[in-house]
């Protein structure tokens, strides 16, 4: 068992500098609390020199002559993520103790890394070019790796107990009443506590005792729990200024499909499907509350077949914004997809053609744009006597299965042609029987009709309908001579071509 | 002059949306003089369409659709169901043993189908007509097209003769129905058939079409939303008046003047059942009467030790009335299979009205002291009420029943196994 | 394109190989032409100098290669693969509509055009290809292509018809059969534009036609135009001219109103232009006749 700590020291102040290198060579007083009570509650050394401690009031620091500067959270978070990404580029088992502290399992890693302290010096390496200065203590447990991590500077191999002896003992975290008895007696080091007698200290200071001295005596406290690497396949980025148009923020957008598309890869996965959220600055309105929907433009969009083509990824998404363009400027865009294993589909040798999944997907996008999003699909029939009762469904020829049995040899059978919307026309009847039809500036005589056909449903519902239909031969003025479907609607007794038999 | 021939009722379960009742009145308030009443597999509504037409002053004609298996006519999608109607009383009764055969075949409830032989068989009496929707002309049709239809009507009328085959013409405002009329009147010229209308009408009046739309949504057990092209196409199967008849059918008077003759010709009436209780088997010299007397006094002492004043006063009572309405018979009848299921080692149990009978304590067909409990017999039984009684006796559902029962038993066998 | 001669021994056939080079397959040599010559002793003597002339035309045309690519080569025609209509009478009489091609289907309303269409649908997604419909008026009815056999699954529909701000059906169509034919993989792709007037469609310019057909020459997709009037001019490989001979209408009831019932219809098709039957040498076809029933009649 041996276990790497990585523990960064001064933690506030080295994110700060990992961001703004710049920084380090001044005297820096990092400040923090709700204003007006801000406080220093970090220095680095060129700081402390001009005389300015933790605990000054801002105006105290100022005066010194120091950089006061803000605590930035999104500043340590970076860091933090620095720390565990470097971590798990070394073993897959890593354990997330606190912002400036993770535990790594190195068992196992000789052959891919080396020894114990090429390891650490490699972790230790690898945060330096993230500009992090980091101590990397190695031990057989994780307990002793972190002591040693938080007490030494750079790497330590920590192979006896005896030599983490000389830390002090505030390096373990007692709680003060402990502290206090400790000092009494005059103990301060983690190899005075160790030496201590287990039982006559378990007996005067407790139990807390006792797990210290555990950890004095280089003894394993704290289990190691690696920590469930949950894949997420997200970026996010916020905007120095709002955008308002598609071009930049198409640019935005693609650099961060490139780090998504490429973490993809890296994990041999791909995504069907992608949610982005674009945090908007609508016009505020004063004593007006923005809900959630003016507030944020959020979309998903789905692919048949999971692909990690960032070329494709992008059109979608610049066709999905352009037929749903946000309502206000944009001031941070959110990428996430779903990551699911890539399908490879091997095609038949002698199927038929079938159109392309993604270029079937980005045609299909294309031609809503240009139409309209229900014209364009499959149709698809819907059990009802309600005539045009048809949907435009998603067309996936590769869902199709044949399995209509083979009908006996089917004739061909005269289709009607529609007229969509039906043409609002008026009819002459007499005795249920029509005789004349106007419609579209046109007059016909009906030469031949039908009995007429009744129709009627959906009586439950605010939608009930109720028609007659004849089939009509017509012929117009010109000569002309086709036949037709007629309707009138027997609710509203208004007349409609509904087309042609063609 | 039009009579409707082809109505269904709420006997046909989940298919008619009218009560025979319903359709009787509305009959009477169109001025229909007949009507006749063809349920689904069975004669479940004649009863009381026979007592509602009393009521209402018309005649109620007895009939049935008999449904033939889809498996056995390749091809058709659904079942095929004929229309048939007594002519006469041979018809009435070759109808019920043709029911009865095959629904006794059939171990699920509510269903069962003929075949032809069987069909063949119980021909006698009976008239055919060729069908609306669910008729053997429109399945014929729809299998083969039109000479397939026609050599299916040359085999109905070789089973019923070609006095006793009407082609049916019904005209709901739809085009397939439509080209299947004209098929159809083509046909009856080539054979030289009569020609009927009916309206196949499955409620009485226009708004019941809401009904039949829920009751289908049972029947598949969907939605009003989800039920689709099963629901019906429109609300023109009520029942119609003859005046709107004539008119839909202006251009073919013989199919308005078919109904009104053949109407005529269908004499059978439940009236004229000829009903009789059996009778039961007595010696010579004796009485279905005395023999009731004595068998339930001697069950009543078995019953109650000691014949009290009281018990005896309600015996004579019970005893009276069902002599006086001749239903000694049936009493009879009824502790035969009783007494056949107890040696049989079957459970029976007695139950309804009939508890508050100490006749039938007496006898053992129930097992309840309907005196001590102080039940009122008039309930069971009473000359005001002119009802026949009704003894429900519970018997296990399967049942295996040995078949070499003594003859005197083993009519009660075949009872017992309805 | 470059081109190599093999003339075997017997002279009575030269193979033409034409190295085609445009193609990004891994195939770079395609035979397109077999010439087959009658040989009689008369023209034995002319065959020998047109041997030489045809090495003659290889060398010019080799050196010609890179700025004149098949400089002197009539390049003949191939006889391209067909689907069939589905309608017996018509596919008797003709060899199907031609695959890679670009036809025409044209006649007035009520002339059996959708009726065709229909029916050929239904020949193209049986066989488990799909098709594509522009469709410029939003007329296409899915009951009908049920009942004809289409199917739906396999169709991939566009409506244009619905009203746009700057765009005309017209111009939205022309615009989705662009995207439809660029993405590809569809083996029928249909633009109907049957009731747009015959001046709306005849103002499509020629380009489009053309762009249309080289979408689809080196595939196996068919295109149809189905309008009005022909207005496609010489891109058209096939035009079906369709004219509605009569309808049977049947008598169902008597006087006084005489109401019948529609049962069918007679059409006439003509083809009146096929660059396949003008180049094997068959003479026009006469208008062939065929008969469709109602859906409901049978």
């Amino acid at each position: 068992m041996l276990f790497a700590s990585v523990f960064i020291p001064d933690f506030p102040l080295q994110a700060l500098f990992a961001r703004k290198p710049e920084l380090r060579t001044e005297a820096v007083a990092l400040i923090d609390g709700k204003p007006p009570l801000l406080k220093v509650m970090a220095v680095n050394e060129k700081a402390r020199k001009t005389g300015v401690e933790v605990g000054l009031m801002k105006a105290q620091a100022e005066m010194a002559g120091a950089n006061v500067i803000l605590r930035s959270p999104e500043f340590e978070q970076l860091a933090h993520r620095s720390l565990v990404a470097c971590a798990q580029n070394f073993s897959p088992r890593v354990q997330d103790k606190a912002a400036d502290l993770v535990v790594v399992d190195i068992e196992g890693l000789r052959s891919l890394f080396g020894s114990p302290e090429q390891i650490a010096t490699r972790i230790r390496a690898s945060l330096l070019q993230e500009r992090l200065r980091v101590n990397v203590g190695v031990a057989s447990n994780p307990d002793s790796a972190t002591i040693a991590a938080r007490g030494f500077h750079a790497v330590v191999i920590v192979t006896e107990a005896k030599q983490i002896g000389s830390l002090p003992l505030t390096l373990l975290g007692p709680s003060s009443e402990l502290l206090e008895t400790m000092t009494l007696w005059g103990i301060t080091t983690l190899g005075e506590l160790a030496a201590l007698d287990a039982r006559a200290l378990s007996q005067r200071v407790g139990q807390e005792g006792v797990l210290l001295q555990k950890l004095a005596r280089g003894q394993q406290v704290n289990p190691f729990i690696a920590d469930d690497k949950e894949l997420e396949f997200a970026e996010r980025t916020d905007l120095e200024y709002s955008i308002e148009l598609l071009d930049p923020l198409s640019f935005v957008i693609s650099s961060l499909l490139e780090r998504i598309c490429a973490d993809l890869e890296e994990h041999s996965l791909a995504t069907n499907e992608l949610d982005y959220e674009l945090a908007l600055d609508p016009p505020r309105v004063a004593g007006v509350e923005l809900g959630d929907q003016q507030l944020f433009h959020r979309r998903t969009i789905k692919m048949p077949n999971p692909t990690t083509d960032r070329k494709l990824l992008l059109r979608l998404l610049q066709l999905d914004l352009q037929s749903h363009p946000p309502t206000a400027p944009v001031m941070s865009v959110s990428l996430r997809v779903h990551a699911v294993r890539p399908r490879y589909v091997q095609q038949g040798l002698f199927a038929p053609q079938t159109p392309d999944p993604d270029k079937l997907e980005l045609t299909t996008a294309r031609l809503s744009n240009l139409l309209g999003e229900n014209e364009v699909g499959s149709p698809e029939l819907l059990d009802s006597h309600r005539p045009r009762a048809f949907v435009m469904a998603k067309f996936e020829p590769a869902k199709v299965s044949d399995s209509k049995s083979p009908s006996r040899v089917r004739s061909p059978k005269i289709a009607l042609r529609l007229f969509e919307p039906a043409k609002r026309a008026s009819i002459r009847i007499r005795s249920d029987a029509p005789l004349q039809l106007s419609f579209d500036g046109k007059h016909g005589d009906v030469i031949k009709h039908s009995p007429p056909w009744l129709t009627s449903g959906e009586w439950w519902t605010e939608a009930d309908w109720s028609r007659k239909e004849w089939d009509v031969q017509l012929q117009f003025a010109d000569g002309a001579i086709a036949d037709y479907r007629i309707s009138i609607d027997l609710q509203t007794n208004q007349g409609f071509v509904e087309g042609s038999y063609d | 002059m039009y009579v409707e021939l082809h109505a269904r009722s709420a006997f046909s379960f989940l298919e008619g949306a009218a009560l025979p009742e319903q359709l009787a009145q509305r009959c009477a308030e169109i001025q229909m003089p007949a009507l006749g009443l063809l349920d689904r597999d069975g004669i479940y509504g004649s009863a009381r369409m026979h007592v509602a037409a009393e009521d209402a002053g018309i005649k109620a004609h007895v009939g049935a659709e008999v449904t033939l298996a889809n498996s056995l006519l390749k091809g058709v999608a659904r079942d095929v169901r004929y229309p048939l109607l007594a002519a006469n009383q041979v018809g009435y009764r070759n109808l019920c043993r043709l029911i009865t055969r095959y629904k006794t075949r059939e171990k699920n409830k509510g269903e069962g189908f003929s075949i032809p032989e069987e069909i063949r068989e119980h021909s006698n009496g009976l008239v055919c007509l060729t069908g609306g929707d669910e008729g053997p002309l429109a399945a014929a049709l729809q299998r083969g097209g039109i000479e397939e239809a026609q050599s299916e009507i040359e085999k109905l009328v070789s089973i019923f003769g070609q006095e006793n085959v009407y082609v049916e013409l019904q005209r709901h405002f739809e085009r397939e129905e439509e080209y299947r009329n004209r098929a159809a009147l083509d046909i009856a010229s080539r054979l030289r058939l009569p020609i009927l209308a009916t309206n196949g009408v499955c409620y009485a009046k226009r708004e019941q079409r809401a009904i039949a739309d829920v009751f289908t949504c049972l029947r598949n057990k969907r939605r009003l939303d989800t039920a689709g092209k099963l629901l019906c196409r429109n609300s023109e199967r009520y029942l119609r008046s003859p005046s709107e008849m004539e008119q839909l059918f202006y251009d073919l008077p013989d199919a308005i003047q078919n109904t009104k003759e053949l109407s005529n010709r269908l004499a059978f009436t439940l009236e004229k059942l000829g009903y009789e209780f059996p009778k039961y088997p007595v010696a010579d010299g004796d009485t279905m009467a005395a023999l009731l007397r004595r068998e339930t006094m001697a069950g009543a002492r078995d019953r109650y030790g000691d014949l009290t004043p009281k018990i005896l006063a309600q015996l004579e009572h019970e005893l009276a009335v069902i002599e006086k309405l001749d239903l000694a018979g049936y009493f009879l009848i009824v502790w035969d299979i009783v007494r056949f299921c107890n040696r049989q080692k079957i459970f029976a149990q007695g139950r309804g009205s009939a508890a508050n009978s100490a006749v039938c304590y007496s006898l053992g067909i129930t097992a309840v002291d309907s005196i001590g409990m102080k039940l009122l017999f008039e309930r069971f039984l009473s000359e005001e009420r002119g009802e026949w009684p009704d003894i429900d006796v519970d018997l296990p559902r399967e049942m295996t029943v040995n078949a070499s029962s003594s003859t005197s038993t083993s009519d009660t066998a075949h009872a017992a196994r309805q | 394109m470059s081109l190599i001669l093999v003339v075997p021994g017997c002279p009575e056939r030269y193979s033409w190989w034409f190295l085609d080079n445009r193609s990004s397959s891994s195939k770079n040599h395609t035979l397109i032409g077999e010439q087959k010559a009658n040989i009689t002793p008369r023209s034995a003597r002319g065959h020998v100098l047109s041997s030489a002339a045809t090495v003659l035309r290889a060398q010019i045309e080799s050196t010609l290669a890179k700025r004149i690519p098949g400089a002197l080569t009539v390049r003949p025609a191939i006889e391209p693969e067909a689907i069939s209509i589905g309608i017996p009478a018509l596919d008797r009489r003709s060899v199907g509509i031609p695959r890679g091609c670009l036809s025409e289907i044209c006649g007035p309303a009520s002339s059996g055009r959708t009726t065709l269409l229909l029916s050929l649908m239904r020949e193209v997604t049986e066989q488990g290809e799909c098709c594509a419909l522009i469709d410029a008026s939003n007329a296409f009815d899915p009951l009908s292509a049920s009942a004809n056999g289409v199917n739906l699954a396999r169709l991939f529909c566009a409506r244009c018809a619905a009203p746009h701000p700057k765009l005309s059906p017209v111009d939205k169509s022309l615009k989705a059969t662009d995207m439809i034919l660029s993405a590809g993989g569809f083996g029928l792709v249909v633009l109907d534009l049957g009731d747009i007037e015959p001046r709306l469609a005849k103002k499509i310019p020629l380009s489009y036609w053309y762009r249309f057909r080289r979408a689809v020459e080196l595939t196996a997709a068919t295109f149809i135009v189905l309008e009005q009037q022909p207005s496609a001019k010489s891109c058209a490989s096939l035009v079906i001219t369709l004219q509605r001979n009569s309808s049977e209408w049947v008598p169902t009831r008597g006087q006084p109103q005489n109401p019948k019932l529609l049962t069918g219809a007679n059409f006439a098709a003509d083809v009146t232009r096929s660059r396949i039957a003008a180049s094997q040498g068959k003479p026009p076809q006469t208008a062939t006749e065929f008969r469709v029933a109602t859906s409901w009649a049978g």
